[in-house]
């Protein structure tokens, strides 16, 4: 090796672009849809699969885009198999177990409970097998990433931490967003580089805790206005009075509408600001290897124009199929690596690629794009 | 000597890039570089154009890229697309396809035989629990008749229509208040009448007739079939997504039903026939529901039923029901072979009429 080669080994961190462009997107879903719409729904795998590589085909890191190595038939696969391990079970068990207790009530009732406790198991194996699955199929230079785990033992960890979540009301929301990435972030390799998180919940709670309170005021204000001014339509529903005048129960439940949807719109804002804030702090806090640093660039105002412009594709009805677009280009366009690196020590990942070991029990896919 | 290229190799191992001079050659890409020269032949090159570069792709090396500026496309376009849609991704597609179609199909046609057979070997302690269930849920909205008086009647008719060796399942006959002019068979033998129905027949051989019918269901395992069909159906196609679940399950549902119902009318003349059941009374019912003017009430009560009762689905008596005409001549050809004696006596119509009154509508 020449020594000038030796002294310009280490770059700076590959840049993240994205160049995908909004129309040509639509086109290729609309394409997909047709198509989908075609073959009775079958074609939606081969569908998702164009459009993932289109998505991360768009996405360059120093000029060199991403490349998505999944198949439409992975996908076919994967959802058969969903069928076969999940559906089917889960269907002749709430068969099964209700049948197996004399009183149909005790048996339903234990038959959804188990069932309950079996979906929040699998929710989380279903996250870690989706970022899994994914990341298998997403390589750079021909240097692949995957997970480290099949996910089974972070379906009883997320099992956990939605325990938490229900104890508290949702009030332990940051906690336990903060240790999800944590958690998940530490078995993702980027060929043989490691993701580690350090990212901390303490600096996320002003921002959710004032979600809460400012949230609590309106909503509590409007009720007790409403009462007061609207009761009465609702007052006499239950046969004992009068009923109210049509146009006086639609009016109140009008005012009820906009009440909520104004506030949820309040709520939602309010939220961006704390969403923002999480997403800083899980991002900004995650290393690549030992020299690099993820960064995500991303203010509240952005959040709120991400929230209302998927708003507005999805009120649009077909507008919906830009929404994987949306929610793709909206963390591509705001990543950024800091540090530098050597590429000569990104090494190639000990875990299988597509096309080996179990790429199809990989297929367990659900995401937002 | 031909025109190069200046690319980058990463060779799958890092993702160090290795500066090469790449030249096309016909059938074959030059690449060196410090590691020497090599030849790859074109077809085991797969190419894809970005916007400023072309990636080839080697078959043999799943892991190798090279990458050239977008000015090399032109002389690399004897090189195959990496993700053109060649003929073999169409035909994975048409395959997935048809074999959707296949299980579909296979249900719908065949599926029907296997079912019927399966029908029969769910066990009652599975099928009671559900069918309890959606009872529940029936009366529940309107509670249970059962005037002692009234209750005597029913027994009685029922007794007349009950097959003589004895129902395949333990059968409960259960009245509603529900003014729906309906009745529905449940999964596990749970028969339910809706008052409406008993309001809207003119003689016990009506009411008697619409009870046979549902005795049909029975006999022959309808509910356990609409069962099976359902959960199949709605487990393999929801697991693909879509909406196609629940529009085919609609479809297949009406397609048997049709057969059902039919079956259901052929063990109804057998079990009126052995008691001594006029099926004029039947015949009689269906010309009021479906005739002339009827025919409106007929799908008034029919949509009612549907928002009445979600257990249409495991036969009822309006629900995706054969043409009222074909039945109505069906049972007035019954008729003829039977020598028919009252099913109950005017008192215990007057009984079973009033089965929702609070008390016996004969007392003051």
């Amino acid at each position: 090796m020449s020594d000038y080669e030796e002294r310009h080994a280490v770059e700076a961190a590959p840049r993240v672009q994205f160049a995908g462009m909004a129309g040509d997107f639509f086109l290729l879903q609309l394409g997909n849809l047709a198509l989908t719409i075609i073959t009775l729904g079958i074609y939606r795998f081969w569908g998702k699969a164009k459009y993932r590589r289109y998505l991360w085909g768009h996405t360059y890191l120093d000029g060199d885009p991403l490349e998505y190595r999944g198949t439409g038939l992975e996908l076919f696969f994967g959802a058969i198999l969903v069928i076969l391990l999940v559906s089917i079970p889960f269907g002749v068990l709430s068969f099964v177990m209700g049948a197996l207790f004399g009183d149909p009530q005790t048996g339903l009732a234990i038959t959804q409970g188990v069932l309950i406790l079996l979906v929040y198991y699998l929710i989380g194996v279903g996250q870690y097998r989706s970022w899994r699955y994914m990341l298998s199929r997403t390589s750079w230079r021909g240097i692949r990433s995957g997970m480290t785990e099949q996910g089974f033992g972070f379906g009883a960890f997320n099992f956990g931490l939605q325990l938490v979540q229900l104890v508290t009301l949702g009030l332990a929301t940051p906690w336990v967003s903060v240790a999800r990435w944590n958690r998940l972030t530490r078995d993702v390799r980027i060929g043989n580089l490691a993701l580690r998180s350090a990212a901390d919940h303490r600096p996320l709670w002003g921002k959710f805790l004032l979600v809460w309170g400012l949230m609590a005021v309106p909503l509590i204000a409007f009720s007790v206005w409403f009462y007061f001014n609207h009761g009465a339509a609702f007052a006499n529903l239950d046969g004992t009075r009068a009923p109210p005048e049509p146009t006086e129960l639609l009016i109140a439940i009008g005012v009820l509408y906009l009440g909520f949807i104004v506030i949820g719109l309040i709520g939602a804002a309010l939220f961006a600001q704390y969403w923002a804030a999480y997403l800083k702090e899980t991002w900004n806090n995650t290393r690549l290897g030992d020299t690099m640093q993820l960064r995500i660039e991303v203010e509240t105002w952005d959040v709120i124009k991400f929230y209302l412009g998927n708003i507005a594709v999805t009120l649009t009805g077909i507008g919906q199929i830009l929404l994987p677009y949306r929610n793709w280009g909206f963390m591509a366009r705001r990543v950024w690596i800091d540090g530098d690196y050597d590429p000569r020590d990104l090494e190639q990942s000990a875990l299988e690629g597509p096309g080996q070991g179990d790429g199809i029990a990989d297929a367990f896919d659900a995401s937002g794009f | 000597m031909p025109a190069g290229f200046d690319g980058k190799l990463y060779d799958g191992l890092s993702a160090r890039a290795q500066p090469v001079r790449v030249t096309p050659t016909g059938r074959f890409v030059a690449v060196e570089g410090a590691a020497g020269r090599e030849s790859i032949g074109v077809d085991m090159l797969r190419r894809e154009n970005h916007a400023a570069s072309v990636t080839l792709h080697r078959t043999d090396q799943p892991d190798w890229r090279l990458t050239l500026r977008s000015e090399a496309a032109r002389d690399l376009s004897s090189i195959q697309k990496l993700h053109a849609m060649t003929g073999r991704h169409w035909r994975n597609i048409g395959l997935s396809v048809a074999g959707v179609a296949a299980v579909g199909a296979l249900f719908w046609f065949g599926g029907g035989a296997v079912v019927e057979a399966a029908a029969p070997l769910v066990p009652v302690s599975v099928t009671k629990p559900i069918g309890e269930q959606y009872a529940a849920v029936i009366i529940g909205e309107e509670g249970e008749c059962k005037a002692p008086a009234g209750r005597a009647a029913l027994d009685a008719m029922i007794a007349r229509v009950t097959p003589r060796d004895g129902f395949v399942m333990p059968v409960r006959v259960r009245v509603t208040k529900s003014k729906t002019v309906n009745a529905i068979t449940l999964p596990g033998g749970e028969v339910i009448v809706f008052a409406g129905l008993i309001d809207a027949s003119q003689s016990p051989e009506e009411l008697a007739g619409v009870i046979a019918h549902e005795f049909g269901h029975v006999q022959h395992y309808h509910s356990n079939e609409a069962l099976i069909r359902q959960f199949g159906f709605s487990v393999f196609l929801e697991g693909l997504g879509g909406n196609m679940g629940g529009l085919a399950a609609t479809g297949l549902m009406l397609a048997n039903t049709r057969g059902a119902e039919r079956e259901a009318d052929g063990e109804a003349i057998a079990l009126m026939k052995q008691g001594n059941v006029s099926p004029l009374g039947l015949s009689a019912f269906f010309d009021r529901m479906g005739g002339g003017s009827g025919e409106a009430k007929g799908d008034a009560a029919r949509r009612d039923a549907k928002a009445n009762a979600d257990g249409d689905d495991f036969g009822s008596l309006f629900a995706t029901h054969p043409g009222d005409a074909s039945r109505r001549a069906r049972f007035a050809q019954a008729a003829k072979g039977i020598s028919a004696k009252p099913v109950i006596n005017a008192a215990q119509w007057q009984a079973l009429r009033a089965i929702c009154a609070k008390r016996p509508s004969h007392l003051p």
